[in-house]
């Protein structure tokens, strides 16, 4: 089962977000702050996809980017955020999603994320 | 006041006010679409769940409303998307400029204490960006301001601006209370502010103009003896490709 973490600090975003992919078959943990994010990042470094929410409450889901480089070479990393401005692909991560979009949009973007 | 002077001031106040309306279209714009992907995904979800089951059939409303939830959802998303534009209020005049005069016109013209209150020291060289002046000039105030403001109008802000590498750097530092080490990340939410009557837009406004023009603002080195400095970092001109 493909593992993911989510990490979004708004409530209702996290919840719908992962029983949809939970339907979908993955296997996901969830974090609400950056620091979390962090924490489950050196306990559990066992993740195939990193999606983030780019506005944490307590930092930018972006720098995140560095410290899963470092421990999951291999995970793929998609940036979500509800501002436009926000969502060009650069080198830092692999996919990029704006929220409001078709969830089967992200879906499309993450089995894409798996085969490349 | 002299009409050029009036001039100056008017074009940097309709800068403001633009620089402001931006902001906070911005902020409830992303709010907004937050909100928005959450019931689109949850309508998503409970019309997965449901569809084929016997209450589902029994009710074709359950899937009329169901299809309301998302269109109206969609439409609204489809609203937001569509680009605010404010050049009834201001219209940007972008073009190759030495940004030292931009640091010197934002010291003038900011709202804080004067001498011998307050006191800002300026070293600042030459050196050239592509931005529009007033809001490059907005930026720069703005980082002043809220070195006044964190030092209760009272103190030395430091202000040095200089090419490094292949950018110009602003710096502004102040002799304030400082930022706590979880501060750090926040300073630049939208309406984060821990001071009593304040919107708590300013640095924000201040690395948007930054973004806008592919530079940054954040919080850097100090210099010796000072509790905060806030860099504003923008391409050097000379070194664009």
């Amino acid at each position: 089962m493909t593992s993911v973490l989510l990490v979004d600090d708004d409530e209702s975003n996290r919840l719908t977000m992962s029983a949809l992919l939970e339907v979908e078959g993955f296997d996901v943990r969830e974090a609400t702050t950056f620091a979390e994010a962090c924490t489950l990042l050196s306990a559990t470094p066992s993740f195939t996809i990193v999606l983030t929410d780019q506005h944490l409450g307590d930092g930018l889901g972006s720098d995140l980017a560095p410290m899963i480089r470092a421990r999951l070479p291999g995970a793929k990393i998609v940036l979500m955020s509800g501002s436009a401005s926000a969502m060009t692909v650069t080198e830092t991560w692999d996919g990029s999603f704006a929220k409001g979009e078709d969830f089967a949009e992200l879906l499309r973007l993450i089995h894409s994320l798996l085969i490349s | 006041m002299s009409d050029r002077a009036r001039t100056t001031v008017d074009s940097l106040r309709s800068v403001e006010l633009a620089a402001v309306a931006e902001e906070v279209a911005s902020v409830l714009r992303h709010d907004l679409r937050n909100k928005l992907a959450a019931i689109r995904n949850a309508a998503f979800y409970v019309r997965r769940r449901l569809a084929k089951t016997e209450a589902w059939t029994a009710d074709s409303r359950l899937d009329e409303m169901s299809d309301v939830i998302q269109k109206e959802a969609n439409a609204s998303n489809e609203l937001l998307n569509q680009t605010l534009t404010l050049k009834h209020l201001f219209a940007r005049a972008v073009a190759r400029i030495d940004a030292r005069e931009c640091v010197r016109q934002a010291i003038a013209c900011a709202r804080i204490p004067r001498e011998p209150a307050l006191r800002v020291e300026l070293d600042a060289h030459a050196g050239e960006v592509d931005v529009d002046p007033s809001e490059l000039t907005l930026a720069i105030r703005c980082l002043i301001e809220n070195a006044a403001e964190a030092m209760e109008g009272v103190g030395v802000i430091e202000v040095r601006a200089r090419s490094s590498e292949s950018h110009y750097i602003v710096e502004v530092a102040d002799h304030g209370p400082g930022i706590a080490a979880t501060e750090c990340a926040l300073v630049l939410k939208p309406f984060h502010t821990t001071k009593k009557g304040h919107a708590g837009l300013g640095l924000n406004i201040a690395a948007r103009v930054a973004q806008r023009y592919r530079g940054r603002v954040a919080v850097g080195d100090r210099p010796s003896g000072a509790s905060v400095a806030i860099h504003l970092q923008l391409p050097d001109a000379t070194h664009a490709l």
